[in-house]
């Protein structure tokens, strides 16, 4: 196990709850933590009396839906102002992921929640691109709900054998990401031969 | 840069994102492979049902899963130890104690992380066998 990891879980020991909120909330705003190991070791230290598994997952829900509303409010107030004080032109991959999410932001929500760090992008991009907070904060209740808690009742079930089943969850974590950015650039190079070919329609 | 060249990149990327997949799943199966040869859920399925029904109080059997990373209080709670037992057995003379992890104790004692964390471990199974014995006047969960 690396120096990180059993220093985050030494953290989860020693200040439980309050640990939870802040590795999640980090988590879910922009640093690339290993949510996944923590809520395994949750769901175990649960199943043996140290932790309360349903206020562990109302913690780890709740502090994960204000860290997504933090970065989606951000990019919704801030993000285009940036880029002008900066003097960039938004990119053009990010309009025709913008289209994507304002079309389909339940399954883009819900299914990046599964998806290690791809969430967050997916949080800064429903801001700047206009995604309806209800719709936003709806699915993102609902993956984490579905995300954390599967984890969390993994660790439970796994119960003191937790630590020997990281690998298989850390690996799935990768493939799932790998799934996200390949559906990514699917749909930007979607967007944009949809694009060319009104373009090119129009011409004739 | 013109669209064809664009979409040549991205059809690079994504046969790449592919490959890196593909190595991914195998590794998936291999992990999973390696859990099955061990008959892990055959070995431990006493344990995992205990698990199930969220009874999950440690064992003198458990004591090898203990860890550097754990604080005193999380040991004492999970192996049901009288909180001052393992403060006794060590020496123990910090004043954070339980709040302290192995690995911070063993630094401040200026100790071997992996000698304090066998000590610990060899504490909780002899405080088993202890109370297993008749002659023993604790019991594990007292």
């Amino acid at each position: 196990m690396s120096s990180a990891i059993s220093f985050l879980l030494s953290l989860l020991l020693l200040y439980k709850y309050w640990a939870l909120l802040l590795v999640f909330f980090f988590s879910a705003l922009i640093l690339p933590l290993p949510t996944s190991t923590v809520l395994l070791a949750t769901g175990a230290f649960a199943s043996q009396g140290y932790f309360s598994f349903f206020l562990s997952l109302f913690v780890v829900v709740a502090s994960n839906v204000l860290g997504d509303y933090t970065g989606y409010f951000l990019a919704h107030r801030y993000g285009r102002r940036v880029f002008q004080l900066l003097h960039i032109r938004v990119p053009v991959f990010i309009g025709r992921l913008e289209i994507f999410l304002k079309r389909y932001p339940g399954p883009a929500v819900f299914l990046t929640r599964f998806a290690g760090t791809t969430d967050v992008l997916v949080n800064l991009l429903s801001g700047f691109g206009g995604v309806s907070i209800t719709a936003f904060l709806f699915y993102d209740i609902l993956g984490n709900l579905v995300s954390d808690g599967g984890l969390l009742y993994a660790g439970y079930f796994l119960g003191v054998h937790w630590q020997d089943f990281t690998g298989l969850f850390d690996i799935t974590d990768y493939i799932l990401i790998g799934i996200v950015v390949i559906i990514a650039i699917y749909v930007v190079m979607r967007y944009r031969n949809r694009a060319h070919h009104s373009e090119h329609e129009g011409r004739i | 840069m013109s669209p064809q060249r664009k979409n040549w990149y991205a059809e690079i990327a994504v046969a790449i994102l592919v490959i890196v997949l593909i190595i991914l799943s195998v590794l998936l199966i291999q992990q999973y492979q390696h859990i099955q040869r061990l008959s892990y859920i055959a070995t431990h399925r006493q344990s995992l049902l205990r698990s199930l029904h969220g009874s999950g109080l440690l064992t003198a059997a458990d004591a090898s899963s203990t860890q550097a990373w754990m604080t005193f209080d999380y040991i004492n709670r999970a192996f049901a130890l009288p909180e001052q037992y393992l403060q006794a057995s060590l020496n123990i003379s910090d004043s954070r104690y339980p709040r302290l992890t192995i690995a911070e104790y063993a630094q401040d004692a200026k100790a071997s992380p992996v000698a304090t964390l066998m000590s610990v471990q060899e504490a909780i199974s002899s405080y088993y066998s202890a109370s297993s014995t008749p002659s023993a006047s604790t019991t594990p969960n007292q």
